[in-house]
């Protein structure tokens, strides 16, 4: 095989995984963390993300809150940790930060202990909500509300996607 | 031909984007005579609610303090007989079928109209609903007239039922699966089309909503369930809900069916409902009961009130989100009920 066509060969195969990483970069444009990047916790189902135009089908009611505040997009899926606890992570992204802080002003601190996690982080007992630039995010647990440890790992787990430049 | 409405004319909310189908003369006359058999086939179940012996509404609070194992699992056991008990004590019946029999009569089909919008956590028990349905059998109505319903397919799945649309069984389904009335139904400032699961379906509908904080309307209880029967509920939300959400209860089929609300209180919201949010609800385990929705819904009103002030939190009426649906529930246009505590008879056991 002569060197020309060898980098030719080589050319199509570059644009070929090129193709495969946008292509899956597309399909997975999710913010929450996926099974590689959890520890003792694995994904039950397909990540689901909402917009301003069917928020309300996902938390109706409280849709107008935060639409009002600057919603651009939700993104939410459900996780099971291997002692068995059930939790929830929500990604909502805002139209800046600003939009994030009014809706953080919002929700009482009554009863949260600050943790240090994104830009400002509140641990209640089985939630964990954090700022971080224009994202709110939201980690609750179903059940048992004793077991912080295990959701604080996947609110840092939340945070390190959001720190990778994720795509949406 | 002059256009008719049952109830008044559209004020204009919660029809963009709807084909508007105008109610002829004829069709309003349908509407009475149906709800006039509907009212005339169930014995003792008037559209208005019944007092009780002493003349007001009664609020059964029925709680019970064992109602979750060790790990804080809802015991099926304890939740029936504890809907037998609070049954039993509205109705002044010896046996939870004679209380049924108040309401609901072997033959009719029965909607359980739940909760679940809120997903897991949230939304109305699964071991509740299970109560019920047992419950409704042991009093004569056989499993295929039973039927739960909500919204979505989708919302009931999220909370953890089983979808089954036919069969010989209890039916569980979502509105997408009949989908809603071709005719508009209005009062006040509602219109709405109202889903055919609950028009052309149910005969008699038990309304089991969730005890929860709202963030736009104050609270949502027994009254404001009944968005879940119609096309456009988020059209409702401007001033707290007032008045739609009493506009929405009081559409014809609504009204004429909803006989009763079981109102999950095993964990309220207190605060940052209608979603799951556990670091504000509590364990009260009980459940309210009552044949009046507005009662209900006012005496559950004080209780997520109380529970706010002593965690803190600031009353609804300074944050805006007073509930006031409530007392126009309770007016001379709606009269679906009362809200004035000297009117209301509450009954813990």
């Amino acid at each position: 095989m002569n060197s020309a066509r060898m980098a030719g060969l080589l050319s199509l195969a570059g644009v070929w995984l090129l193709s495969i990483y946008c292509g899956r970069s597309s399909r997975n444009p999710s913010l929450l963390p996926g099974p590689t990047e959890l520890q003792g916790w694995s994904q039950t189902a397909t990540p689901r993300s909402y917009g301003p135009s069917d928020l309300w089908q996902y938390v109706d009611g409280d849709a107008e809150r935060y639409l009002k505040a600057g919603f651009e997009r939700v993104y939410t899926s459900d996780y099971l940790h291997s002692s068995g606890l059930e939790a929830k992570a929500d990604v909502f992204v805002m139209r800046d930060e600003r939009a994030v802080r009014e809706l953080w002003s919002q929700e009482p601190a009554e009863g949260s202990q600050p943790l240090t996690l994104g830009d400002e982080a509140r641990a209640y007992p089985g939630t964990i909500v954090f700022r971080k630039g224009r994202y709110l995010v939201r980690v609750v647990s179903y059940g048992a509300t004793s077991q912080q440890e295990p959701l604080q790992t996947l609110a840092q787990a939340v945070a390190r996607r959001l720190d990778g430049g994720a795509t949406q | 031909m002059r256009r008719w409405y049952k109830g008044e004319r559209v004020k204009g909310a919660g029809l963009d984007g709807v084909s508007v189908h105008h109610v002829t003369r004829r069709t309003f006359c349908r509407w009475v005579g149906a709800a006039s058999a509907i009212s005339l086939g169930c014995s003792g179940a008037p559209e208005t609610p019944p007092s009780s012996t002493t003349g007001r509404s009664k609020v059964v609070i029925a709680q019970d303090p064992k109602l979750r194992d060790t790990r804080g699992k809802l015991s099926p056991q304890r939740v029936a007989a504890l809907l037998n008990r609070a049954l039993q004590a509205l109705f002044d019946r010896d046996h939870p079928a004679e209380a049924w029999h108040q309401v609901v009569r072997p033959g009719q089909v029965v909607g359980l109209k739940v909760n679940c919008l809120a997903g897991k956590g949230a939304s109305t028990s699964v071991e509740l609903v299970e109560a019920v349905c047992e419950s409704l059998q042991q009093a004569g109505i056989r499993p295929d007239k039973i039927v739960v319903w909500d919204r979505l397919n989708a919302d009931l799945e999220s909370a953890g039922f089983r979808i089954r649309e036919r069969g010989p069984g209890v039916r569980f389904i979502g509105n997408d699966v009949l989908g809603y009335s071709d005719e508009l139904y209005a009062h006040g400032k509602a219109g709405s089309l109202v889903c055919r699961t609950l028009t052309e379906v149910c005969d008699v509908v038990i309304n089991l909503p969730v005890l929860k904080d709202h963030s736009i309307t104050g609270v949502t209880i027994a009254l404001k369930n009944l968005f879940g029967a119609i096309h456009n509920p988020n059209k409702y939300h401007l001033n707290a809900g007032d008045p739609y959400v009493a506009d929405v209860f009081m559409l014809p089929p609504i009204r004429s069916k909803v006989r009763l609300s079981i109102c999950d209180a095993f964990t309220p919201v207190y605060q940052g409902g209608p979603s799951y949010m556990p670091q504000w609800m509590w364990p009260f385990n009980s459940l309210l009961v009552s044949l009046d929705p507005v009662a209900l819904d006012y005496i559950g009103w004080q209780l997520i009130e109380q529970k706010r002030a002593e965690a803190g939190m600031k009353p609804l009426r300074e944050l805006k989100r007073e509930p006031r649906y409530i007392f126009t529930a309770a007016d001379a246009q709606h009269r679906l009920g009362v809200c004035d505590p000297q009117r209301i008879q509450v009954i813990r056991i």
